[in-house]
């Protein structure tokens, strides 16, 4: 009875229908708020998964993406795309090998909740860790069944060792006994093998691991009668017989897949009640209803972008859903969006860069990320308004925090898939290395909590002259640049559109702000006038129509400010006085002159005083 | 007494040294903060000064130029003016250039003489962090004064260099020296000491080796004008590329010759001579 007064007076606060559902939206919304996590039986998988770190792992005999890969980032890109697929409640835990040692990084842990952190330790392990040369696998192995047995006590934990089984110093046809501790069979697990069947000669690093060309035959300790040693293939029947001594299974990592079948076992699953979150369920149904209500008063959401965002809601993004940005299509799968005209900081979260996409047949590539993590959601909003496919790169254009803090927030676009390909210029690694820290710095200092990044990565392809990606259909021709706005300036073009991307090699409206070499730009600018181009995106203001003319307005100010510079060289004047007598001019036909100007004359200073 | 002082400041390294964990007490200094309380500056003050205390209020002694806000951290310009010439009766020893919060807090101890003149000095550093900016002269009656300037910027040390490494290290020990046109006798006269060198401060990281890039610095200058010292300055990492002075000195009356020295951390020695005029 009392109900029916609710829904009664409930019927009265909102005569219209349409609100009526709106309202049951938002009760399902509320209780989705409230709703507790539901305990459900999941079969669970605890694992360490060791990977071998000795040298021979070096050698590049995978193929991924297209491009050769080292055995060990192969071994690390395949548990990486798989760890998704674990079943909530299951625990993972990290090693590595090397010498006749199998130490644990980083203990067993619930995989769900610290999917980030596994995955961020796990892009860690690399050759640099390895304490030694040696690589005394039987004995590895051995270390290893003690690790997981000692992990977690009482509990049943799998190990996955991952390796191309080659010894050294060689075996030659003996058997170590197992550990008086150990019995064959009392820990499960699993050897997987890596690597090529041709033997291939291994990269040597120094104490250091820099690469420091090859392993030559008479540097390792070769078997008697056979001096190949210094050359590595998988050795698959050692593995083999490895794993039937102490009762482990074994399986080849013939394509980035076949980890899958290996971590989940039956026979490791434990079947435990975790407690499961369903009010993404609740969320969803909220949606719908709101939706199908919307659908006939023409809100202009189209049954794509529906889809697009319930299959969002089932992945989970919706958490971080961002208001998408607006967007210019500058040709047919090229798009711009607009930064605002301001300095980089907490106002517009950052947004103060042009970024731009481009849409194949296959995949996206983004051009520069934006300023934040907000920018870069926004911005990834607007690019799921438009297509579904997978983003497979994000490209750098130089090295400033303003196009490049929101990078990070794209790692997951293409989440359960493995994320984008960050790229750049070739020196943006070191240039990002050194400044970074204060980059991150500086948002933590002047951005609202919500807009700070809590990393930039370095760019996984380095661009040293030319590359061109392809998307599928359509081709992107980049080229990196001497130093000139920057020592990292990249420009993108698309072939099919013939529109090009300048990064801050120009700007429009907003005033040139000089972190580079002023000759080498005047150089670069001149140089970038013989590019065939339809229209051109500046990093700042609006799109170039007028091509190569809309460059003039850039080269002036740095044809100005080289004069202006050069005068005050001459007349004697020192550094402070010549940001003194130039600085508080305001260049005619620019904003934001105040903020950039003296920067400018500093810059041109420092340079100039050398070149005359 | 150079050697003695620069051992000190070997110590005053080696006690920031110990400090470089605590970031996160330096990470939010502010410009309304209380100059006296920073933690750095203590450190220094100990170490440098034996605990003695600058008279803050050296308006009639010495004034700092600084930016408030740096517009390039790797290019501060500063200024030291001294508020007399140098006499006999009055003049300044020694003037530091303290900048706190950066990894090597003393970047510079200026020695001046009778024959510089003027303790005037101008020059340009990185600045890591906000940060205090501290020039302490000490006159010759061993009376410190100190002039104090906050300047906004980051990042200056570890700032990539700007040229490419390749044409850094072909240019390396460069000097231009030059000397402004000499006015009426016993005035002083400006100079001006260039120096190619990319002055590493050993905390650029090069992505290839993963490596640091080993520190490599000017650390010592010495400019005499007819075999008479008028400035000499140790120097840290904390200067920016190229190092640039500009000084001043008293020339001899009947002209003569400028010698720049320029002793680097690896112990590379520059060196450069310039004869001039004197005044008609």
């Amino acid at each position: 009875m009392k109900g029916r007064a609710v829904l009664a007076r409930l019927r009265r606060l909102t005569p219209h229908p349409l609100a009526r559902w709106l309202w049951c939206a938002f009760g399902l919304l509320l209780l989705a708020l409230v709703m507790p996590r539901v305990p459900l039986p999941r079969d669970t998988v605890n694992q360490i998964v060791v990977f071998d770190i000795t040298q021979s792992m070096d050698v590049p005999d995978h193929e991924l993406d297209g491009q050769s890969v080292s055995r060990l980032r192969f071994a690390r890109e395949s548990v990486r795309r798989a760890l998704p697929a674990l079943p909530c409640g299951s625990k993972v835990g990290w090693a590595v090998f090397a010498e006749y040692r199998t130490l644990l990084l980083m203990a067993p842990i619930e995989v769900c909740e610290n999917h980030a952190d596994l995955v961020a330790a796990l892009d860690r392990i690399d050759g640099s860790m390895r304490w030694s040369n040696a690589s005394e696998i039987t004995k590895g192995v051995f270390w290893a069944m003690r690790a997981a047995r000692d992990a977690v006590p009482g509990g049943r934990v799998q190990v996955v060792f991952i390796t191309d089984g080659h010894e050294a110093p060689p075996l030659d046809g003996r058997t170590l006994p197992l550990f008086d501790d150990l019995r064959p069979g009392e820990q499960l697990g699993w050897l997987v093998g890596v690597g090529g069947d041709t033997p291939q000669p291994i990269p040597h690093a120094d104490k250091f691991g820099r690469p420091i060309g090859l392993w030559r035959a008479d540097e390792v300790v070769q078997s008697p009668g056979n001096s190949s040693e210094h050359l590595s293939a998988l050795h698959e029947a050692h593995l083999e017989a490895l794993a039937r001594r102490v009762g482990f299974g074994y399986a080849r990592l013939r394509s980035i897949e076949s980890i899958g079948p290996v971590l989940h076992d039956p026979r490791a699953a434990q079947r435990v009640m975790v407690p499961t979150d369903l009010s993404p369920l609740l969320v969803a149904a909220a949606l719908l209803l709101v939706v199908i209500n919307f659908m006939p008063v023409r809100l202009r959401v189209s049954g794509r972008a529906t889809a697009l965002a319930l299959a969002a809601l089932f992945t989970g993004t919706t958490a971080r859903a961002a208001e998408a940005v607006a967007a210019q299509r500058l040709a047919p799968g090229v798009y711009h969006v607009a930064g605002h005209l301001a300095p980089w900081g907490a106002q517009f979260a950052g947004h103060v860069a042009n970024s731009g996409f481009v849409v194949g047949e296959r995949c996206i590539a983004v051009i520069d990320a934006g300023g934040s993590p907000t920018a870069a959601r926004a911005l990834l909003a607007t690019i799921r308004s438009v297509s579904a496919l997978p983003v497979c790169y994000v490209i750098a254009t130089h090295v400033h925090p303003d196009h490049l803090m929101g990078n990070d927030a794209l790692a997951d676009a293409n989440a359960p898939r493995a994320g984008p390909q960050v790229v750049g210029h070739a020196r943006l690694s070191a240039s990002l290395a050194a400044r970074a820290p204060y980059y991150l710095r500086a948002m933590q200092r002047d951005f609202a909590s919500a807009d700070v990044a809590a990393r930039v990565t370095a760019p996984g392809i380095a661009v040293p002259d030319r590359l061109e990606l392809d998307l599928g259909g359509r081709t992107l021709a980049l080229r990196a640049w001497p130093t000139a706005h920057t020592d990292s300036d990249l420009t993108v073009l698309d072939r099919t559109s013939d529109t090009l991307w300048l990064g801050d090699l120009a700007f429009v409206g907003h005033l040139p702000v000089l972190d580079g070499k002023l000759l080498g730009w005047r150089t670069v600018l001149r140089e970038l006038r013989t590019v065939p181009a339809a229209r051109a995106v500046p990093g700042h203001g609006p799109v170039i129509t007028d091509w190569p003319a809309g460059l003039d307005p850039t080269d002036a100010y740095l044809a100005g400010l080289e004069r202006d510079v050069r005068r005050a060289l001459r007349d004697g004047l020192s550094l402070s006085e010549t940001v003194a007598r130039l600085g508080d001019a305001s260049p005619e036909g620019w904003l934001l002159t105040q903020e950039f100007h003296r920067r400018n004359v500093t810059a041109a200073y420092a340079e100039l005083e050398w070149a005359r | 007494m150079i050697r003695r002082l620069f051992m000190s400041r070997r110590r005053v390294l080696a006690l920031s040294g110990a400090s470089l964990t605590g970031t996160a007490a330096r990470a939010q200094l502010k410009s309304g903060d209380d100059p006296e309380a920073s933690p750095r500056w203590q450190q220094v003050r100990a170490g440098l000064f034996k605990g003695r205390t600058p008279n803050s209020n050296a308006g009639e002694v010495i004034a700092l130029e600084a930016p408030a806000r740096a517009e390039d951290a790797a290019i501060v310009p500063i200024v030291i003016r001294a508020r007399f010439e140098q006499r006999p009766e009055r003049y300044i020893k020694q003037v530091h250039l303290i900048i706190d919060n950066n990894p090597s807090p003393v970047a510079a101890i200026f020695t001046y003489t009778l024959d510089s003149g003027r303790a005037d000095i101008e020059t340009r550093v990185r600045i890591d962090e906000y940060t205090f900016v501290r020039a302490i002269a000490e006159t010759n009656d061993g009376r410190l004064y100190m002039a104090t300037r906050f300047v906004k910027a980051a990042g200056g040390c570890s700032a990539p260099p700007g040229k490419d490494a390749l044409a850094a290290r072909a240019t390396l020990g460069q000097m231009r020296l030059r000397v402004q046109e000499a006015g009426a006798p016993g005035t002083p006269v400006l100079a001006q000491l260039m120096i190619s060198h990319p002055n590493d401060s050993g905390l650029v990281m090069d992505q290839l080796s993963r490596q640091y890039t080993p520190p490599h610095f000017v650390r010592r200058i010495d400019v005499s004008v007819g075999g008479r010292q008028v400035l000499s300055a140790d120097l840290d990492f904390s200067i920016s590329e190229n190092p640039n002075l500009r000084f001043y000195f008293v020339p001899r009356d009947d002209g003569g010759t400028m010698e720049a020295v320029v002793v680097d951390s690896n112990e590379l020695r520059f060196q450069q001579t310039l004869a001039y005029r004197a005044s008609p």
